[in-house]
């Protein structure tokens, strides 16, 4: 099964990786998805998907407040300063969802 | 049967509901930061690294959101995974910094799986409304666009505190079981039984004003007596009762034109204007998200053993379906028992008058239900039972009430004189009703002795009306019993004067 360069597009898109139309062009992940088909054709009926090959259980923490109160340190990491002063991250003008 | 006029035909709704409740606790879902994220509190300070997503931070889960998920599915009757998993769900928003959000997958069930709640239908009877399932999740920061002429501002301190969404079941296999929500009411009805649950359980204080619930509502019409699902359209984000309401018979109408002018519905997302009442298409089936939903690799799945189960179930207090079957047992009709378990405040109210005399039970009902829920601004159920506040405010007190009905049950007064002591302790006038009655000689008179001679004489000022009665007009007994009434000053007691009217009548 080969991608179009259309599929290619919304799956960059999807991604959020931005890809111009001349590496669109030429990118070939055809033996990327060889290589998925064949592991689509083993049969995994019955078998439970293996989430981590580590034996550990999932670990709990107790509902105490260990962290936060480090705003500078947090903001300091922020790309754009532009909130920062005002204690916020700035980011692009949106609105809706 | 909640229906609505078309042109062609008349139309039902099949309602579905996406609630969001914030889990109450310390610190967040995967993060040591607090979960206290009320606006008085200075953006961005409850935030921690793993909030923030910086690189190579790693979640850990809060042991006791998991304990409030079972509690709030044990409160829904539901079944509790004993095994499930965390998956992400994909999104790029800056009000979520990962890019993601943690939750729980769709295709698989999560924490809290199959279940049901009780709500009062539109006839007036229980409905049981089926849940599929509750999933814990994570919530989203906060963004201000009114800040920065371009940028908008983000607050990360809501980032990450526990939500769990609970959503109702459509059993398109048996629509004849009627266990969907069917109108805007039932649909109130249904929001209210789960904040009431929430609530009486502490896991949370679902809150629409606040935020700490919120819900999504997928709307279908279908002609009435079909059993078809047609396609569902859902209105995204809603943060009252009212707006839920209106959205759902703004976007039912919507529906049915469509229909009935030949068209048909598309599967999409609805925004709902507040200042309009309307809905509007925000995002087209085609362009819908692709969540891209798959295991977390950070988390392991989630494993709960029968014992911690068990555990939390020894600590259920008593849930509003189990009241209104105590009520119910008590002597009071669906209606009362579904109107006093509104809140657990009205409940504990209750209960407190009653004070285990059940022949106080229908009474105290009726007085609360037809006297009280009509002076809202006269009573609040929180503070009459909590008395350690704004003792001034508390005008009618569950003891008072409880006091008032005995004194009618006594004989000690009737009922008009009681609804005018009602009304001076609504008035402010001070002292319990045994008070007030001494103040205001309010005492029946119960000695015949006494009544017969006002029955005597209203017989003989009247005989016009005597010979009326005798010919058959027992209408005019009422005029008799007012007159005797009058005469005894609101005293008598009622059922003695119509007795002995009704013998010398004879």
């Amino acid at each position: 099964m080969a991608f179009s360069k259309q599929q290619l597009k919304k799956f960059a898109d999807l991604i959020r990786i931005d890809i111009s139309e001349e590496k669109l062009e030429k990118m070939n992940i055809d033996s990327v998805i060889e290589w998925l088909d064949k592991l689509q054709k083993i049969n995994t009926t019955g078998v439970e998907p293996m989430l981590n090959p580590a034996e550990h259980k999932l670990p709990r923490r107790a509902d105490v407040v260990t962290d936060g109160n480090i705003r500078d340190l947090v903001l300091s990491n922020a790309p754009d300063n532009a909130g920062i002063s005002r204690g916020y991250f700035a980011v692009p003008k949106v609105m809706d969802e | 049967m909640f229906t609505i006029k078309g042109k062609t035909t008349d139309w039902e709704l099949v309602i579905g509901l996406e609630t969001h409740i914030e889990v109450l606790s310390n610190s967040k879902l995967f993060s040591g930061a607090s979960a206290n994220y009320n606006p008085t509190i200075a953006p961005n300070t409850q935030v921690s690294m793993v909030d923030a997503a910086m690189p190579g931070m790693l979640p850990v889960l809060n042991e006791f959101c998991v304990e409030q998920a079972i509690k709030m599915g044990l409160g829904l009757n539901a079944e509790i995974s004993r095994k499930s998993k965390f998956a992400r769900k994909q999104y790029f928003y800056p009000d979520l910094p990962q890019g993601y959000q943690i939750s729980q997958p769709a295709e698989e069930p999560p924490v809290v799986g199959r279940g049901w709640v009780e709500i009062m239908g539109d006839d007036g009877k229980p409905k049981k409304i089926l849940i599929e399932r509750a999933h814990l999740e994570q919530d989203a920061g906060k963004l201000k666009h009114d800040v920065h002429p371009t940028k908008s501002f983000a607050d990360y301190n809501r980032t990450g505190v526990a939500l769990l969404e609970i959503v109702t079941f459509l059993d398109t296999k048996n629509p004849e079981n009627n266990s969907y929500i069917t109108s805007p009411d039932e649909a109130e009805r249904y929001l209210r039984e789960i904040r009431e649950i929430a609530r009486a359980l502490g896991v949370s204080k679902a809150n629409m004003e606040e935020g700490s619930m919120r819900a999504d509502v997928n709307v279908s019409v279908r002609p009435v007596g079909s059993n078809e699902f047609r396609t569902r359209t859902e209105t995204k984000n809603m943060v009252s009762f009212k707006f839920i309401k209106s959205a759902i018979e703004y976007e039912a109408r919507r529906q049915i034109e469509i229909y009935e002018t030949g068209g048909t519905v598309s599967q999409d997302t609805m925004r709902y204007s507040q200042s309009e009442g309307t809905t509007s298409v925000m995002r087209s089936k085609e362009d819908a998200l692709d969540y891209r939903y798959f295991p977390d690799p950070d988390l392991l799945p989630l494993e709960i053993s029968d014992e911690m189960i068990e555990r939390i179930k020894q600590t259920m207090p008593e849930l509003p379906a189990a009241t209104r079957a105590r009520y119910i047992s008590m002597g009071l009709n669906e209606y009362d028992a579904a109107r006093l378990t509104e809140s657990t405040d009205i409940s504990k109210w209750f209960d407190t008058a009653v004070n285990g005399k059940s022949e106080r039970a229908k009474p105290i009902a009726n007085w609360m239900i037809s006297e009280l829920f009509a002076h809202p601004e006269n009573w609040d159920a929180k503070n009459a039972v909590d008395t350690s506040e704004q003792g001034e405010a508390r005008i009618i007190t569950p003891e008072n009430l409880a006091e008032l009905v005995d004194m009618i049950s006594a004989n000690e007064i009737n009922g008009k004189q009681a609804k005018e002591i009602f009304i001076k302790m609504l008035d402010g006038e001070s002292g319990t009703p045994k008070e007030i009655a001494d103040r205001f000689g309010m005492k029946q008179i119960t000695d015949t002795g006494a009544i017969e001679k006002a029955v005597d004489d209203i017989i003989a000022a009247n005989p016009a009306q005597v010979e009326q009665y005798k010919s058959g007009k027992v209408g005019l007994l009422g005029f008799f019993v007012g007159g005797v009434m009058k005469a005894t000053g609101g005293k008598a007691n009622p059922a003695v004067v119509n007795e002995l009217l009704k013998k010398k009548l004879a």
